[in-house]
């Protein structure tokens, strides 16, 4: 392929509109040809640049107010004739570019913690929403939350298929806000056999231990904890969220603003009523989201179709839960959801086992050198991780106004020595944030936003920055092939500067 | 039943959640096509009555309800444009000052936006469905009523305008960085 033919091609590729056979073509030039890489950051860059301004741009004006009532008298000297209605499914297109982002947001958040550098509860994010005003206020007595989670592994949009039977299961939860503690137990409701534990008491860490395509958990594994408890998992500011569940207090924002935003922003989302399991009134949002994805077997291009349901309470807009639809062939199939069905606060003094002590049905290991069950990252300092491991890159030096929280597993697992986060927070919350420890080689998908630094660097700009969610993370890789995950909460040109001053730990 | 199938039926309360639901894409589109709030308001109240007429014309079967109102939202816009043409310069259109952007450098925005609104009006409306609303050269094609082709090659002679422009424009002396880090 000459660079002509490539570069008349860059635009599609970037945009994922090439056949596979094309695509492959395409990257094998690129693989060699130093003019084509620079011809397609640069249309990249470009790209990115007319997104941002036409999100500006368009997020500055709203519909007027009033819109609808100049309208009504006009239509209703026109009323259409009625008409028969055709059966068929209505295919739903635009998407929702912040819910996505948020989406893409979260799951990368969710692919920190889930490579076990905090282990916070999936159930965490429903319960921190449903809470919001816990940062605010300090809260008196224990929260306890049930909730029930419904999940077909047969329904999940291909080509994320996972093994497994349907099933539902309902987590019993228990969180002390003083202290940090906390607990959640998972049954399935047909069988009541556990089927996930996580917890802390303050000492250890509680982590179920998942043999693979078993659903039943029969072995906790105890790791006690030396780094102390973390602010975060006090403040709560780490999410857990592979399901893709939004909210707001992790985009920054109330819920009542998340609420009013998402039913704003979205061309093609919409509001209604129900009534939840208490009978309280919930509003729900159904929101549609289309990804696009590769099967990796075949090479061929899938385009999922997703939507989602959204439950904000009617008074306090908590998030109250999700449910997501695999829209395909004209059907749509619930393959998750997950709903609060009870939220208390208890006395303060009301004892939880913390230590898990009340599970008969599963035996509670020691895991005293931290190799099997999660750990708490604890302080470490920069001379501590380059001894560690010499794939950890930090910044060369702390930017004005910020500080830098370095934490990492106390005792690292032999085959994860590089698992750190480089926490650089400045007085307003934003921040700058590397996580090492990927593990091996991953694929990076989104190949639309490279930039590549002095050092060679390729930077993955994962998502753009929205002016309703402005965040941004990327996937680095290395020359030798080590990766990182960065995020921020800047704009995209102040991320690629701070990249540029990535340097290896030595 | 969909608000849809309630409002080709004639039901006016479906109508009503319809306008709801779909005021953002028709309002969004216009005033990225057109430039300004003032038109993009009438664009919002001309398409939607366009719609309320032709309602019962639309067939379900033959494609996406979105499909459609893009079209019907386009083809406004492209009709708007044509008629200003004999009547008001284009350098005559009110800027809307852009929300406050967190970009640091305000001057390539605004270089940017006034490369997007000197392209062709139909190459503006691929760009916007493309990187705007975000769809795929297939939606678009739909939209458009165009091949697939065309979508692509309009696409790539977009971005070569707009690089153009912008690299035409890089070296103005009354371009204004304004630094908002510490």
């Amino acid at each position: 392929m000459t660079c002509e033919q490539t570069q008349s091609l860059l635009n599609a590729y970037l945009d994922n509109e090439l056949t596979p056979s094309e695509r492959a073509r395409v990257q094998t030039h690129l693989q060699s040809c130093a003019n084509c890489q620079n011809e397609l950051a640069q249309l990249s860059t470009l790209q990115t640049r007319v997104r941002t301004t036409l999100q500006h741009r368009a997020a500055a004006v709203q519909p007027p107010a009033h819109a609808w009532q100049t309208l009504a008298p006009k239509i209703k000297s026109s009323t259409p004739l009625p008409h028969p209605v055709h059966g068929g499914t209505l295919v739903r297109k635009p998407l929702f570019i912040g819910a996505v982002v948020a989406v893409l947001v979260l799951t990368l958040i969710g692919v920190w913690i889930t490579r076990n550098a905090t282990p916070v509860s999936a159930q965490e994010i429903l319960n921190r929403s449903a809470h919001s005003q816990q940062n605010t206020q300090p809260q008196q007595g224990i929260q306890h939350t049930q909730t029930k989670i419904y999940f077909n592994p047969h329904a999940v949009p291909p080509p994320k298929q996972v093994p497994g039977e349907p099933r539902t299961t309902l987590m019993d939860s228990y969180r002390d806000p003083r202290t940090g503690y906390y607990r959640s137990v998972a049954r399935n409701t047909d069988t009541n056999q556990i089927t996930d534990v996580n917890g802390f008491d303050g000492l250890n860490l509680y982590t179920a231990n998942h043999e693979d395509g078993v659903d039943v958990v029969t072995t906790v594994y105890r790791t006690p904890q030396v780094g102390g408890v973390p602010e975060m998992i006090k403040k709560q500011q780490m999410v857990r969220s592979g399901n893709g569940i939004k909210d707001g207090a992790a985009l920054n924002m109330t819920d009542q603003e998340l609420f009013e935003r998402m039913r704003a922003t979205s061309a093609n989302t919409s509001a209604t009523e129900e009534q939840w399991e208490n009978g309280r009134k919930v509003y729900v949002l159904h929101m549609t989201v289309t990804e696009d994805d590769v099967n990796k077997a075949s090479g061929e291009k899938l385009e999922l179709r997703m939507s989602s349901d959204l439950y904000f309470d009617a008074e306090t807009y908590a998030v109250l839960g999700q449910a997501n639809y695999n829209d395909r062939d004209g059907q749509s199939t619930l393959f998750y959801s997950s709903r609060i069905i009870l939220q208390e606060t208890l006395p303060a003094d009301t004892i939880v086992a913390w230590d898990m002590t009340d599970l008969t049905d599963v035996q509670i290991v020691d895991d005293a050198q931290g190799q099997f069950g999660d750990q708490l990252p604890g302080p470490i300092t920069a001379d501590e991780l380059a001894k560690r491991t010499t794939h950890a890159y930090l910044l060369s030096a702390v930017p004005a106004g910020f500080t830098l929280t370095l934490t990492a597993p106390p005792n690292p697992r032999p085959k994860e020595p590089d698992i750190y986060i480089a926490d650089y927070r400045d007085a307003d919350d934003n921040y700058f944030v590397i996580q090492g420890g990927m593990g091996g080689p991953t694929e990076v998908k989104n190949q639309n936003d490279l930039y590549t630094t002095q050092s060679g660097l390729k930077v993955y700009f994962d998502g753009r920055p929205t002016y309703e969610m402005p965040y941004l993370n990327a996937t680095v890789v290395a020359p030798d092939g080590t990766q990182f995950l960065i995020a921020g909460k800047l704009p995209l040109e102040r991320m690629q500067e701070l990249a540029e001053q990535l340097v290896q730990v030595k | 039943m969909t608000p849809i199938q309630r409002a080709r039926q004639g039901d006016p309360d479906a109508f009503a959640v319809l306008f709801e639901q779909y005021k953002n894409l028709v309002f969004k589109t216009a005033y990225l096509m057109l430039g300004t709030t003032a038109d993009a308001e009438d664009a919002l109240q001309q398409v939607f009555i366009r719609v309320h007429r032709s309602l019962p014309e639309y067939d379900p079967r033959k494609g996406a309800f979105t499909t459609w109102l893009y079209r019907v939202t386009l083809n406004h816009c492209l009709n708007q444009r044509r008629q200003w043409r004999f009547h008001v310069p284009l350098d005559a259109l009110i800027k809307t000052p852009a929300a406050p952007a967190s970009s640091i450098d305000i001057a390539e925005e605004e270089s940017i936006r006034q490369a997007i609104r000197e392209l062709s009006d139909k190459q503006r409306a691929v760009v916007i469905l493309r990187y705007y609303w975000e769809l795929s050269y297939s939606e678009i094609s739909d939209i458009l009523n165009i091949p697939l082709g065309t979508v692509k090659s309009r696409l790539d002679l977009a971005l070569k305008t707009l690089r153009r422009a912008l690299s035409d424009n890089a070296d103005l002396p009354n371009s204004i960085q304004v630094e908002v880090y510490p």
